[in-house]
């Protein structure tokens, strides 16, 4: 009964598909979250077709339906286990003594050895370990100046978090990160 | 060892204590610093050599970053599927 709306939907799949799906890619890193958010799209299109009216360029629109659910999807993470800020305090566990200073390890001289260390095949492995060990937000807080190219102010915004939930949020994550490098590659080099 | 123990509770007492340096380390990189902070943390820093070394490592995690999404940007795929695209289309048509 809505074999025209169908068409119509069918035939946006294959003419904008792809250029949705690079650009939700883009903003996730993630294949299977990408292809979801396209499939969203294009049902939600089809729901509201009848609001479409051509005002726009089905393009834009389209585009405009996918942007509103990439924000969901930033905010939804950054507001995610919250309370894992609390938890900060175990998963730094060993690093400050009771006092919260440093409890010096050895490994600091190897940080900086190896300027082409960037270079190493093996240390990126271990990076790219070290990144999806942290808790998805905190990820995502790291992530975000990469991956939405913006200010800090701007980047809240987005997120709808404060800018020193922001900071705290960045600053757990790259103490989890050093601490991650440091078992997993500074001590065995 | 010993003396830099003291130094370090008696920096504790006046002012900050390293996991308080790396936060306002971290903080400064985003957000400006109010003059106390800046104060504290250059007067930290200065005396502690495990936060000076924070820092080089804290821009050595950023460059890390940097490099990590740019090979995940030149990774990205340009195109959905044709079987995935069949997929939407199956599922729009069943509704």
């Amino acid at each position: 009964m809505n074999s025209d709306s169908q068409i119509t939907i069918s035939t946006w799949v294959n003419l904008y598909g792809d250029e949705l799906y690079s650009w939700a890619f883009h903003k996730t890193k993630k294949v299977e979250m990408a292809e979801d958010m396209v499939q969203e799209t294009f049902i939600k299109a089809f729901n509201a077709l009848a609001s479409f009216q051509e005002k726009s360029s089905p393009k834009t629109w389209l585009f405009r339906i996918l942007n509103n659910l990439i924000t969901d999807y930033y905010r939804k993470s950054a507001k995610q286990k919250t309370s894992s800020l609390d938890d900060a305090e175990e998963l730094t566990n060993g690093m400050f003594d009771s006092m919260d200073n440093w409890q010096v390890n050895g490994f600091e001289d190897f940080w900086t050895k190896d300027e082409n260390v960037f270079d190493d095949i093996d240390f990126n492995q271990v990076f790219d370990l070290c990144m999806s060990d942290l808790p998805d937000n905190w990820r995502l807080a790291v992530s975000a100046k990469y991956l939405l190219h913006k200010e800090t102010v701007e980047i809240c915004q987005e997120l709808e978090i404060t800018a020193s939930n922001y900071w705290q949020m960045v600053h757990r994550a790259k103490l989890m990160l050093k601490k991650c490098l440091e078992t997993k590659w500074f001590s065995k080099v | 060892m010993v003396l830099e123990s003291m130094m370090r509770r008696l920096m504790n007492l006046l002012m900050l204590s390293c996991k308080q340096a790396t936060a306002l380390i971290e903080k400064k990189k985003l957000v400006p610093l109010s003059k106390p902070e800046q104060l504290q943390l250059t007067v930290h820093t200065k005396m502690c050599k495990a936060c000076s070394t924070y820092s080089v490592q804290s821009d050595i995690m950023d460059k890390s970053l940097q490099q990590f999404w740019n090979q995940k940007k030149s990774e990205e795929k340009n195109s959905l599927s044709e079987s995935s695209k069949q997929k939407i289309i199956d599922q729009i048509k069943k509704m």
